[in-house]
């Protein structure tokens, strides 16, 4: 569960989010959808704990706990994941290593016991498997080479092993094609569960025919305009967003 | 300046070739001259040309101390190591030869280290006939209070390969030069050197290929990792004789800057006298990229593991020998 309050963030001085109020529960999936230079990106990147953007106002509990008092890797540690909008290449670090290393400093700050080689290797199989990552994309450097499909799969790889108990999705959909867009989605779907909670940040409502969301919000100039139900990503895709900018 | 040592004149950074290192500033005072340890003789009737060259000027006054690995071709021997650790208040020299026969493949791994302010100098010439391999690791880890100076001569014939992998860290100054003559048609020289420096040390890689024959090639790999208030130098230069034609002359150079306060002089020359030549050079100047480091630290990676994984990662690709790069990974425990 997430709790966003009164939320107020700045970059360099402009303030970007200017009061959201946003609760998800567990097992619920919340989209927000919005037009360029809303503020979505922004938001995802607060969540995630980025240095360059200041919270100015507002607070974020993450069941329970002030996330605003944790460094990024606090964050992922206690079950926040943010699968990139544009993942970044590291060139030089291996999948299978950054994986590994990645998988056992959460286990590590959650107080569990790290994998072994063998046991790690076990997860990372069962994983790509249903992503359909291939061997040879785990054994390239991170993200190095990667077509824009590949990313995103894996991202989604790369959350189904953190275990994340609330999931932001930035823009997931973005330079994905029909074919990798219904991968993706159905990785998604799959760790849907009660105990978890996802925020998807989309400009389109096509990823929202895949990924249904128990509800949908209308982020504009930094603010939540209009909530609704799964309709409303219909409704917007019709009308389109000026005419709900312009009534609110 | 050390006063109980006779020395020719020191090259002063108004030397080009000097510009961004400053040896006689460096130099320990009251050093005297030790001995240091070895004992070879040059077989008999080998006189090799020696480089007129600063730094052989030095060892050419106090030249006792000599190592010699000579390998006829037909012969095999096993990988050698040369270990050079300095004392405090000493001056050393030695001079090192190396002479490979046709088709003989060797590796040579020095290990340079020490207590105290010293000054040690080394000079190599190496001869590889055709078809040898020469593999020359050198590690030099001296103490933060030394001046390390070194400058190898490598002649090499047709197709026969010298590649060095160096990792130097901290000292006072250190100095590693290197001129190799690719004399016969096909042979090449590969340089992979890593600069580790913290505190104020200056650490200086200098290297001239000269392309002499025909259808040579040379890579020059440099990455360079410079914290505190480190200086890094890198002059690397190919020349290339009219006659090389085909020659394959490649130089990047990447430096990571860790503090606003630590420097890195870049120095790339080409001299190009053949028309049918390929050749390039590249140097990069940057800091950690932010946005990866994000990315490992959303994905739970504490800062400072994220880090050093992201510099390993920076400086292996120029760096393959395990022994060296243990010694990369013990820099970035400390330093980042």
């Amino acid at each position: 569960m997430i709790e966003i309050k009164n939320l107020h963030v700045e970059i360099e001085g402009n303030e970007i989010l200017k009061g959201i109020d946003l609760t998800i529960g567990n097992g619920e999936v919340h989209a927000i959808m919005g037009p360029n230079g809303a503020g979505k990106s922004t938001l995802s990147y607060v969540l995630a704990g980025h240095e360059d953007y200041e919270v100015t106002q507002g607070e974020i509990l993450l069941n329970g706990e002030d996330v605003l008092e944790m460094e990024a890797e606090e964050r992922a540690a206690a079950g926040l994941f943010l699968a990139f909008q544009y993942p970044v290449e590291i060139p030089g670090v291996q999948m299978t290593t950054f994986l590994k290393t990645s998988v056992n400093a959460v286990r590590k700050a959650r107080g569990e016991e790290e994998l072994d080689a063998l046991g790690f290797l076990k997860l990372m199989k069962e994983k790509a498997a249903n992503l359909g990552v291939k061997d040879e994309m785990l054994k390239r450097a991170v993200n190095v080479g990667f077509s824009g499909g590949e990313k995103k799969r894996n991202e989604v790889m790369q959350m189904a092993m953190l275990d994340p108990s609330f999931c932001v999705l930035d823009e997931t959909d973005s330079g994905l094609d029909i074919d990798a867009l219904r991968i993706v989605a159905d990785g998604v779907n799959a760790l849907r569960g009660d105990d978890r909670s996802f925020l998807v940040i989309t400009h389109y409502q096509r990823l929202l025919d895949y990924i249904v969301p128990d509800h949908v919000h209308i982020l504009a100039d930094g603010k939540i305009i209009k909530s609704g139900d799964a309709e409303l990503a219909k409704e917007l895709e019709e009308k389109g967003y000026a005419e709900f900018l312009d009534a609110a | 300046m050390p006063n109980s040592l006779t020395l020719p004149d020191l090259p002063t950074p108004r030397k080009e070739r000097w510009k961004y290192t400053d040896l006689p500033n460096a130099v320990p005072e009251g050093l005297t001259y030790a001995d240091s340890g070895f004992m070879d003789s040059l077989p008999e009737g080998y006189t090799p040309e020696l480089p007129e060259h600063d730094l052989w000027a030095v060892a050419n006054q106090n030249n006792k101390n000599t190592i010699v690995i000579d390998i006829p071709a037909g012969e095999e021997k096993e990988p050698a190591t040369l270990n050079f650790e300095g004392i405090g208040g000493t001056f050393t020299n030695t001079h090192i030869y190396i002479r490979l026969g046709a088709g003989v493949d060797f590796t040579v791994t020095e290990n340079h280290s020490g207590w105290g302010a010293y000054w040690r100098n080394t000079v190599l010439h190496a001869e590889l006939g055709q078809g040898a391999k020469l593999h020359h690791h050198r590690l030099i880890t001296d103490s933060d209070a030394a001046v390390s100076t070194h400058a190898a001569h490598i002649r090499v014939a047709e197709g026969a390969r010298y590649e060095q992998q160096a990792v130097i860290r901290n000292a006072a100054l250190t100095r590693n030069e290197l001129t190799a003559d690719l004399l016969g048609k096909g042979a090449d020289a590969t340089i992979n050197g890593v600069l580790l420096g913290s505190g104020e040390s200056t650490l200086d890689q200098t290297v001239l290929i000269n392309h002499m024959a025909p259808d040579c090639t040379s890579h020059q790999m440099m990455r360079n990792l410079l914290s505190d208030r480190a200086r890094g130098v890198f002059q690397g230069k190919i020349y290339v004789d009219q006659v090389a034609q085909r020659t394959d002359g490649y130089q990047l150079c990447n430096s990571m800057l860790l503090s606003e306060w630590a420097e890195m002089n870049v120095k790339p020359e080409l001299e190009i006298y053949a028309d049918d030549v390929k050749c390039s050079h590249g140097a990069t100047m940057g800091a950690l990229d932010e946005a990866a480091l994000f990315y490992c630290r959303a994905r739970g990676i504490p800062e400072g593991e994220a880090k050093r994984m992201l510099l390993e990662a920076f400086l292996a690709e120029v760096i393959t020998d395990e022994g060296l790069f243990k010694t990369v990974q013990d820099f970035l425990l400390e330093a980042a």
